[in-house]
């Protein structure tokens, strides 16, 4: 339901006032801040209305209470305007008082359960709908009075409808993180391998494809029982689908793609063992999709909501790194040309997005230790220039271009008088002057190896001041920097009194 | 072929400048047995869930599930770059460029005179400071002769007295009467910008030295 061709505020939050909207999100962003600090980080999602998408607008919902227990009566009578009642409930459950009003009165969800799986199809949708409400709650109560009805949305994952099962699935995913009891419950009803059968019959349909996506990744972000949610995962067939849709579509948008890779980022990141997943592609598909990207980035104007599949798609690849032969990465170009995509990144997103900037810094760092190949590619694609040029950013930016910098002066000896050319040695003169300890260290250990190439490579640095900068360095602070200056020191003042003899 | 050794980083923001810590090596401060203090080799680093690193990214994607994501960055602040700090002991000042820092330094700490820490704008000017204030010899010399020099680089001419040159500087070279650098003698007082670093690059003896 979220075509993401194009991300648009949704006026759902009754503000179509943009300051409004701002101040809202600020206040949702500090809340999920502390969230994740205190490790509770979850979300829920709510399907709006079809006439909510279209118009836009979200309609004005009623005071509940005396609709809720009015409705219901009617309802438990029966007859034929079932579905007008039903429908007018469902409006009225998206108040948190029509909600608890709900779940007091006898036999309300006897009653939905009874509607959910009777004959009327409307009347299942319009019940799952009622349900949806319910489970999107954040009063645990409310939403954990939704159980009695999960088998049945459970089952209903391997029908054929796909608005139905779209409702279902959000439903379900809503409820993943209510409870630890909810959970297992959810777990032993079988919620994995209906997840993936479900995946497998809809397969073609993007909007289904995003919400098992968002279903699964609610129970990959749990804390408790992680392990053997992955191994049922990692059981099933939902690796291999979710590394197969990681292609942003061009009618759908980002969507299903965005949901399957924080699930395969939520895998990675969670376990040490990822030869399963290397086996089904996971590395090869996510580095191509980064490359593909990282074509659109360049091309035309930022696309709307691209990080939020950039993201996860750099952490895939930045973990499963540890865990990938050297050959294997040697042997295929895709690493090559993702070196590329990653300065191309690192440009692009430096300003709006630092944070993410940073993660790509930290992906090259583990392509550009592991592989040389990736070192020669720094090199031969003219990116060594543009890596200097980030070296007085901070936020942890300029630390992970010195290691990687590092990296390709380690592994490519004979590559560092171009290297030298290039300005690194310049550079290096400024980033030893740094406030910050991590900065100066990492120079003084890439300059170490410089100097170590050639005398040529010596005579510049002392050219460019570097002897006073080293005897400043002398009285810094930390001992091990003081050690390390020193060592240098009297290495160069070694080859001087050879050159006087 | 091996791969190279994989590090898990510590869970501490690497924005914080924090060394990153190798739990398989011995204490840092003993040194391998050459002396060589230097143990660079490239590090693979593999990032948990709950890395720091990773919040950003995972605030925003809930704030996409909230339907409360924006592309637009606003809040946008300027780039963060690195600081670099003064060298000085005792000079706490940090500066977000190179040129900044140089500034500071020569306007600052420069052309300082160590007996009374004076900063000076030039090194001519500090050691006609130094001359004028500080050596003796000068005292007794200038009893007899024209000693004070005009300030003004190529002028070449030297005055009985310090008023004299004052003079001079105020109708020859359009001097403002309060020039700071010219302050005589009995109007001493320690001028507010002066920074009291302990690092003087200037000093009566060191002036003799360089003069060699």
């Amino acid at each position: 339901m979220w075509r993401l061709n194009k991300i648009h505020h949704k006026s759902r939050w009754h503000q179509n006032n943009i300051d409004e909207l701002r101040l809202r999100r600020r206040e949702q962003e500090r809340a999920l801040r502390q969230a994740r600090r205190d490790r509770q980080l979850v979300s829920k999602r709510l399907l709006l209305y079809e006439e909510e998408e279209e118009t836009g607008v979200t309609m004005e919902t009623a005071s509940g209470e005396q609709d809720v227990v009015s409705l219901l009566l009617k309802l438990q009578r029966g007859g034929t305007e079932k579905e007008i009642h039903l429908k007018a409930l469902s409006k009225v459950l998206r108040e948190s008082s029509a909600q608890l009003s709900f779940i007091k009165h006898e036999n309300s969800m006897h009653l939905l359960v009874g509607l959910l799986t009777g004959s009327d199809a409307q009347c299942r949708l319009l019940a799952v709908r009622c349900l949806h409400e319910l489970s999107y709650s954040p009063n645990t109560s409310v939403a954990s009075a939704c159980m009695p009805a999960t088998p049945y949305l459970l089952t209903f994952l391997s029908g054929p409808t796909t608005k139905f099962t779209e409702t279902c699935l959000y439903t379900l995913g809503n409820l993943c993180p209510v409870s630890e009891a909810v959970k297992e419950k959810l777990l032993a009803q079988g919620i994995i391998p209906a997840l993936a059968s479900c995946m497998e019959n809809q397969r073609y349909n993007l909007a289904v494809v995003e919400a098992v996506g968002f279903t699964l990744s609610q129970l990959l972000q749990a804390t408790g029982a992680i392990q053997k949610i992955i191994s049922m995962v990692m059981c099933s067939s939902l690796p291999t689908y979710l590394v197969s849709f990681l292609t942003p579509d061009s009618e759908f948008g980002l969507g299903a793609a965005i949901e399957c890779a924080w699930c395969l980022h939520y895998l990675v990141c969670s376990s040490e063992d990822h030869q399963e997943l290397l086996a089904r592609g996971a590395l090869l598909h996510c580095s191509s999709e980064l490359v593909s990207l990282s074509g659109a980035v360049t091309q035309g104007p930022k696309e709307d909501g691209m990080e939020l599949l950039v993201c996860p798609l750099l952490r895939i690849v930045g973990n499963l790194l540890p865990s990938c032969l050297v050959e294997d990465l040697d042997k295929n170009t895709v690493f090559t040309l993702l070196v590329d995509a990653l300065c191309v990144f690192l440009q692009a997103y430096l300003c709006s997005s630092p944070s993410l900037a940073r993660e790509t810094a930290w992906v090259l760092n583990n392509l550009t230790a592991h592989s040389t190949e990736c070192c020669s590619a720094v090199v031969t694609l003219n990116l060594v220039s543009p890596l200097i040029q980030l070296l007085p950013v901070s936020h942890g930016i300029n630390t992970m271009v010195l290691r990687i910098l590092a990296n390709i002066v380690s592994k490519k000896k004979e590559l560092c008088v171009q290297l030298v050319q290039l300005g690194l040695l310049s550079a290096l003169c400024s980033t030893l002057k740094m406030a910050d300890q991590e900065i100066v260290t990492l120079s003084l250990e890439v300059l170490y190896m410089l100097l170590l190439t050639s005398p040529q490579v010596k005579a510049e640095f002392l050219r460019e001041g570097g002897a006073s900068i080293l005897e400043i360095i002398q009285y810094n602070d930390e001992g091990e920097i003081r050690q390390k200056a020193s060592y240098l020191v009297d290495q160069l003042l070694l080859t001087q009194q050879q050159h006087t003899i | 072929m091996s791969r190279p050794e994989v590090y898990p980083f510590d869970n501490i923001s690497a924005a914080s400048g924090n060394s990153e810590h190798d739990p398989t090596e011995a204490s840092r401060q003993q040194l391998p047995e050459d002396g060589n203090p230097f143990s660079f080799s490239s590090q693979i680093v593999r990032l948990h869930r709950e890395h720091d690193m990773f919040e950003d990214g995972d605030i925003h994607r809930h704030l996409y599930l909230q339907d409360l994501y924006t592309s637009e960055a606003e809040d946008r602040t300027t780039l963060s770059v690195s600081e670099f700090p003064c060298h000085i002991s005792g000079c706490s000042a940090l500066f977000s460029s190179l040129g900044e820092y140089e500034h500071h330094y020569n306007s600052l700490h420069r052309n300082v005179c160590s007996s009374c820490r004076r900063c000076l704008p030039s090194a001519r000017l500090l050691d006609i400071h130094i001359q004028e204030w500080h050596d003796s010899l000068f005292a007794v010399l200038a009893q007899k002769q024209d000693m004070y020099l005009c300030l003004v680089e190529g002028c070449g001419q030297k005055f009985r007295t310090g008023k004299q040159r004052k003079d001079h500087l105020i109708r020859i070279h359009k001097y403002p009467p309060d020039f700071r650098f010219d302050k005589l003698k009995k109007e001493r007082g320690i001028p507010k910008t002066v920074c009291f670093g302990h690092g003087s690059s200037r000093s009566f003896r060191g002036q003799r030295g360089r003069r060699k």
